[in-house]
């Protein structure tokens, strides 16, 4: 509708020509956020008209948090020209007219039009190449994992012999020194059991030192903790985990606390717990007659909590006590590791993870992250 | 069958807006049955699904739960005063319009834009 009124030069049906053929939408908004042009494939991806949403705010094609933050995310651009998404580029969510919330990615352009500034949003509706490719990165971590927990298998037996000597060498040590201070002990029976009770020192040492090579070995990984925006984290893990999702009708409720914003954590990792527990919760509600997903962010002194509530069916009571278990899986497809990875790797940050029951007969699972400490 | 259905609300004709507004408008989840009446003994089965969203542009999205009234729906929302649904006797069906009461005492009129 902008460009129509712009006048019938060749140029401009030219320009209309090709963004006709563009298969992403193409949404353009002045600097307050109001639309003034909205695309075929805009019309057909949000199922509005043109000539309906032209004149209302943009906002009104994203999910809470986003449509409440959006006005002061523009106004903050025009106080501060700092640019947080002009120019990168984020994978989001949208949402349908329908009220069913789906995954883009969204490119943002600034330009000046006879004095005005207006920004232009290419929206891309992330689709089977994105599936594939997270798809992808699961079966790696998988892998990886599986891989990890067939050589702990090999390493605990080693680790069990291993262990076993400096152990009996302290039990020798203490047995030899007790015989040494038995009745009325001269200088030459303490010193010998002076440097018995010294060498049980160093196996206990040896023996504290290959703990701490397990430990190491456990927790090894490409870790790369930073301090990372939760609210970003969340949001696009949110989107990954939506991706194929859309047939199933899943009403997505995002509640992030300002509070819980800055956590101290590999992003990577930490969207793999999401992800899989958004997956998890999605399966578990595919045969219910109501399925809502509620992502919640809390923060409560030091500690940030993450909830992912879903209404399904609920856990049985006899997978319950070991869902966390690698191998363990009511699902009839999947390895049953998701869970264990995601233990592994909320521990790994100094959290916990745990699920209960919720109140509408779903389930809710939480973990917990270190908040970050930033300067001001 | 699931009775459960995702009832779409958008503003319709109101003087403020000649044509409506497809950004106000509300989300109810309700059981019908094959004729668009409430399904009672599926609501009084499960009433906690029955479940309201509300869209409005120039406002923060609104979620709560609806409560049966006098040939009515009640609209509780997190955030302010009860709305609501004012059926009149009319199935849920369409294209037809229904009512909402707001907590100031006015009544705008709705369109149904979707039933899934």
């Amino acid at each position: 509708m902008y460009l129509k009124s712009l006048g019938k030069s060749a140029t401009e049906a030219h320009l209309r020509s090709i963004l006709a053929t563009i298969p992403d939408a193409l949404i353009i908004i002045d600097e307050v956020g109001t639309i003034l042009s909205f695309s075929a494939a805009a019309e057909k991806m949000f199922g509005y008209a043109e000539e309906e949403v032209v004149g209302e705010n943009v906002s009104m094609l994203m999910p809470s948090p986003d449509r409440e933050r959006h006005d002061g995310y523009l106004r903050n651009y025009r106080n501060t020209g700092v640019r947080k998404i002009i120019g990168i580029g984020r994978v989001t969510t949208a949402r349908h007219r329908d009220g069913s919330t789906f995954p883009i990615e969204l490119s943002v352009g600034e330009a000046n039009f006879e004095g005005r500034r207006i920004f232009t949003g290419f929206i891309h509706d992330i689709t089977q190449r994105q599936r594939a490719e997270l798809r992808f990165h699961e079966l790696q971590s998988e892998l990886a994992h599986v891989g990890r927990l067939s050589e702990l298998g090999t390493l605990a037996s080693s680790l069990a012999h291993e262990l076993n000597q400096p152990l009996t060498a302290i039990a020798n040590y203490c047995e030899g020194a007790a015989a040494l201070l038995e009745g009325e002990p001269d200088r030459e029976r303490l010193d010998m059991a002076r440097e018995a009770l010294r060498d049980t020192t160093d196996q206990a040492l040896r023996a504290g030192e290959i703990v701490r090579r397990m430990r190491d070995f456990l927790s090894h990984g490409e870790s790369e903790q930073r301090i990372e925006s939760l609210s970003k984290i969340v949001t696009e893990a949110n989107a990954l985990a939506l991706v194929g999702s859309r047939e199933h009708d899943i009403e997505v409720q995002v509640s992030l606390d300002r509070e819980a914003e800055s956590v101290f954590v590999d992003r990577i990792q930490i969207q793999q717990v999401l992800v899989n527990l958004i997956r998890n919760a999605i399966e578990a509600m595919l045969d219910s007659p109501v399925r809502t997903l509620i992502i919640s962010t809390s923060a409560d002194g030091d500690a940030i909590t993450v909830a992912i509530e879903d209404s399904g069916s609920g856990v049985s009571e006899d997978l319950a006590p070991q869902l966390f278990q690698p191998f363990v899986t009511s699902k009839e497809s999947g390895m049953g590791i998701g869970l264990s990875i995601c233990r592994t790797i909320i521990e790994a940050h100094g959290g916990r993870i745990w699920f209960e029951p919720a109140a509408e007969g779903g389930t809710i699972f939480q973990f917990t992250l270190p908040k970050a400490e930033v300067e001001q | 069958m699931n009775k459960w259905k995702k009832i779409r609300l958008e503003l319709a004709r109101t003087k403020g807006f000649p044509t409506g507004s497809v950004s106000r408008g509300y989300l109810v989840q309700l059981p019908l049955d094959g004729e668009g009446r409430v399904d009672k003994n599926e609501f009084a089965s499960r009433p906690r699904l029955a479940t309201v969203r509300r869209y409005w542009s120039t406002e923060p999205d609104e979620s709560g739960t609806l409560m049966p009234g006098d040939d009515r729906w009640i609209m509780r929302c997190s955030g302010s005063g009860d709305r609501a649904l004012l059926l009149d006797g009319r199935p849920i069906q369409l294209g037809e319009q229904l009512s909402v009461l707001e907590p100031d005492g006015g009544i705008l009129p709705f369109r149904i834009a979707s039933i899934r």
